[in-house]
């Protein structure tokens, strides 16, 4: 039923020339489609990865100078000028998001007003090029109907290319940088490259946008492109609902056609746009598109908690089996062999010391656990190992290489995955594509296969998640699939962070308490979890974890840290025993 | 008169309803305990109780006195306080500055000599903290900071506190301390609801416990009762029918 309503709209939009004879309609029309291409790109930033832009009427001017002057200073036919201001858009756009996505948020979005305003002021001062603050004249001006069926088409395109975007890998990685770049660097992903991706390609959009703009008007100036422009885009995305892939279109209808119906209130558009921005805050926190859609997940409502209950155990040994990692073959003969040595690793922070001179090794198989007071330093442990922290003094290596000082993602690509105390599973995934993204990891394929949605790209991607299915089905989430991840309960969380780091195929798997939450019954299912992912040549485990029983059923070798520094190590019998450790950690009655 | 009565509470997300007919009550100075797995509603009612979210229907009565759907501010200031499942420390701020901002919500005793003499008693039950008492919250490791959010609930003087798994991230030392702790704070009068993993735990410090299944409450008691019973047993203490531990 929706692509049919999708399909008569189209056919609709497309008959407007030939219902109406009213040149002002068909100009209104076009202004939408303008403006829904250039919000369709700055969902890809704004929606998917969370980050501001208020420079892209920068962007949208860069397309609208690069097709003008191409076609009066060079004379080319406007189907080469217009992709001519995509790839002018999109490599400024690059070069900008280099420099710019250093920092985010906030940060960010003053940056790209500081970009916007250069670009202004370029085309004012640039007047060789640009003619000035007078623009461009005699710019080539096809018919109207032809002009507007082009932006039509681009616009519709532009929908249909973010759909295919948001579908794969790559708008999966997008989603979870937006939702936790901690994690997305843990599972390998570059949390920085996405974002400068991200940012490019809006880039593009906003040029395909300026360069037709440029042959409907007929004139540019450098007045269209102000931060009053920027403003106006990212407005029509907010209202019209960001992350969602028909959010532009509904926001520029409204963007667009409510202002010409108040033509005599020009004076007063910004205090216009102010209001809007309210009430789509107040009101309308998902936009347009998210007020009218049916709310996600109540049908499922819960019933996949008794199941998942009755089914006792939950995680059945195929899963482990499945998981075995395709890198870690060698397996039994080099057991000895250490798969991660640190030596002497010191780090502290503001003179207290977190880890002082920690060494020890880690296998290549079987469970390590590690132990300790609160604030003993285990967090930091693992944080240095997983890249997140650089030790002050000492080494780290994994096979013989040194770790230390690499970012997480290098350091996740070469085997090492982890969990995190604080489950941070991506929010606007569902739990399947959180899977996904783990097993992804980098490996993205091209973002512009991506956008076309090419039959290749797609098979890929069919093979990715078929993968994550049967991840997510023999780790007991098969009744959660399409939940999005933050709706989760808590044990769930941790089980989803588990399942979503062994996605990875790691030959080290860091656990941070992954029984912290869980009741009695999911703490036996994690341990035998636990040990069948060991009896099934899964990667070596280092857990660190306060459910005592737990750590005394599952690891073989236990470290003890107080105070950063390792008070005790060996067997789990031996650790028990120890007076030391009685008197730091476990209490007198253990 | 009970220092907590609630009645009929059913509340949810979106359209998902989690809380069907919740009815509980909390005699003064008793701690009562809900027993329930991941996901059955157990947050969700402490976040309800304490005027985080807006209750569908029912009433909550904290000392006779209506609170359902006021604010969590003005509920906190009659002296309902809920200690939240992930700490929720303001990480930028030192920990002497978080325990202080917990003495904000008090009605009375707000004058230097009582919040000083608090803080002391609070830096007793947690004497982790008083090391770390002028760095920044957010540098605590996640046990320390879970000390510190039940510290700062307790600088409140509340008359009714909510802990939401107080013993997460904790090592057993700190666990079995955090539960003495809490037998001593009702041992001073204080009436404590108290959601928690580790049931068995829970189970023998609390006097009264229900059980919360998929948002109802299937079973009620004292807490002998609710530890005797077969299911409990079975699906929350982890002991197979034979009274053996299952692992």
């Amino acid at each position: 039923m929706v692509p049919a309503l999708w399909a008569g709209l189209a056919v609709l939009a497309a008959a407007l020339p030939l219902l109406t004879g009213n040149t002002y309609y068909i100009y209104v029309a076009s202004s939408v489609g303008l403006l829904t291409t250039v919000t369709a790109g700055l969902n890809i930033l704004v929606g998917f990865t969370g980050q501001i832009s208020l420079g892209h009427a920068g962007f949208y001017a860069i397309g609208a100078y690069a097709a003008g002057v191409a076609s009066v200073r060079l004379g080319l036919s406007p189907w080469l000028g217009v992709p001519l201001a995509v790839l002018v858009a999109a490599a400024v756009g690059a070069v900008v998001a280099g420099a710019a996505l250093r920092v985010t948020g906030p940060y960010l979005a003053m940056v790209t007003i500081a970009f916007g305003i250069i670009v202004e002021g370029i085309l004012v001062e640039w007047v060789a090029v640009t003619g000035g603050p007078g623009g461009i004249f005699n710019i080539p001006k096809p018919p109207l109907a032809q002009a507007y069926w082009v932006i039509l088409a681009v616009a519709a395109l532009s929908l249909i290319l973010v759909a295919n975007l948001r579908r794969s890998a790559w708008g999966r990685a997008l989603l979870a940088v937006k939702g936790s770049d901690i994690a997305a660097e843990a599972l390998g992903l570059s949390a920085y490259y996405v974002r400068i991706v991200a940012f490019t390609v809006s880039a593009g959009f906003a040029g395909a946008a300026g360069g037709l703009f440029a042959h409907l008007n007929g004139y540019i100036s450098p007045d269209s492109f102000g931060l009053q422009t920027s403003i106006l885009f990212l407005l029509a995305l907010l209202f019209g609902g960001e992350g969602r892939v028909a959010g532009p279109l509904f926001g520029s209808v409204v963007l667009t056609v409510l202002p010409e119906f108040l033509t005599t209130l020009t004076d007063y558009r910004l205090i216009l746009y102010g209001g809007l921005l309210l009430v789509s805050i107040y009101w309308l926190p998902q936009g347009l598109v998210g007020a009218l859609a049916p709310r996600r997940g109540a049908a499922r409502g819960r019933r996949g908690e008794q199941e998942q209950k009755n089914r006792g155990a939950g995680i059945p040994a195929e899963r482990a089996r499945d998981d075995a990692p395709r890198r870690n073959g060698a397996g039994a003969q080099d057991a000895d062999k250490a798969l991660l040595t640190v030596e002497g690793a010191s780090l502290a922070f503001g003179g207290v010391a977190a880890l002082a001179n920690v060494s020890m090794e880690i296998p290549v198989s079987g469970i390590r656990a590690v132990i300790g007071p609160n604030g003993a330093g285990k967090t930091t442990l693992l944080n240095a190992l997983s890249g997140f922290y650089t030790p002050d003094t000492g080494s780290i290596r994994l096979n013989g290489m040194s770790v230390a000082g690499r970012t997480p993602y290098a350091i996740a690509r070469l085997g090492v995955s982890r969990t995190f105390q604080t489950t941070q599973v991506f929010g606007g995934l569902t739990v399947l594509e959180n899977i996904a993204v783990g097993v992804a990891g980098p490996r993205l394929g091209s973002v512009l296969a991506a956008l076309a949605g090419t039959p290749w790209a797609r098979r890929a991607d069919e093979t990715v998640l078929r993968r994550a299915r049967s991840l997510l089905d023999a780790g007991g989430l098969g009744e959660w699939v399409s939940r999005p991840a933050d709706a989760l309960p808590a044990g769930l969380r941790r089980r989803l962070e588990i399942v979503r780091a062994l996605a990875t195929a790691p030959r080290l798997l860091l656990l941070d308490e992954p029984a912290a939450g869980l009741s009695p019954a999911e703490i036996a299912e994690l341990d035998a979890y636990l040990s069948r992912l060991k009896a099934t040549g899964g990667p070596s485990v280092l857990l660190v974890e306060h459910h005592m029983d737990l750590v005394m059923a599952v690891s073989e070798h236990i470290t003890v840290l107080d105070y950063g520094r390792v008070i005790a190590s060996g067997t789990p019998e031996a650790v028990r025993a120890n007076p030391a450790v009685i008197e730091a950690y476990l209490g007198a009655a253990a | 008169m009970n220092a907590l009565t609630v009645a009929g509470l059913t509340v949810g997300y979106g359209a998902i309803q989690v809380l069907h007919e919740v009815s509980l009550t909390l005699g003064g100075g008793t701690i009562v305990t809900i027993v329930g797995a991941n996901g059955a509603g157990k947050t969700t009612l402490l976040k309800t109780v304490a005027g985080v979210l807006s209750p569908w229907r029912g009433t909550i009565a904290l000392h006779g006195e209506e609170i359902g759907g006021q604010p969590s501010y003005r509920v906190a200031r009659r002296g309902l306080v809920l200690v939240p499942e992930g700490r929720g420390i303001f990480g930028d701020q030192t920990v002497r500055e978080n325990l202080l901002l917990g003495a904000l919500a008090r009605r009375e005793g707000r004058d230097q000599d009582s919040v000083g003499a608090d803080l002391e008693r609070c830096l007793g039950l947690f004497p982790a903290l008083r090391d770390r008492l002028h760095g920044l919250a957010g540098g605590l490791s996640g046990g320390q900071q879970q000390m510190l959010a039940v510290a700062r609930g307790l600088m409140a003087r509340p008359r009714v506190l909510l802990l939401d798994e107080p013993s997460l991230g904790l090592s057993p030392l700190f666990v079995r301390q955090i539960f003495a702790a809490i037998g001593r704070l009702r041992a001073e009068g204080l009436t404590i609801l108290l959601v928690e993993q580790m049931a068995a735990q829970a189970l023998a410090l609390a006097d009264r416990a229900y059980v919360l299944e998929r948002g109802r409450i299937v079973l009620e008691g004292t807490s002998a009762e609710v530890r005797e019973n077969p299911m409990v047993l079975h699906a929350y203490l982890g002991r197979t029918d034979n009274g053996k531990e299952a692992r």
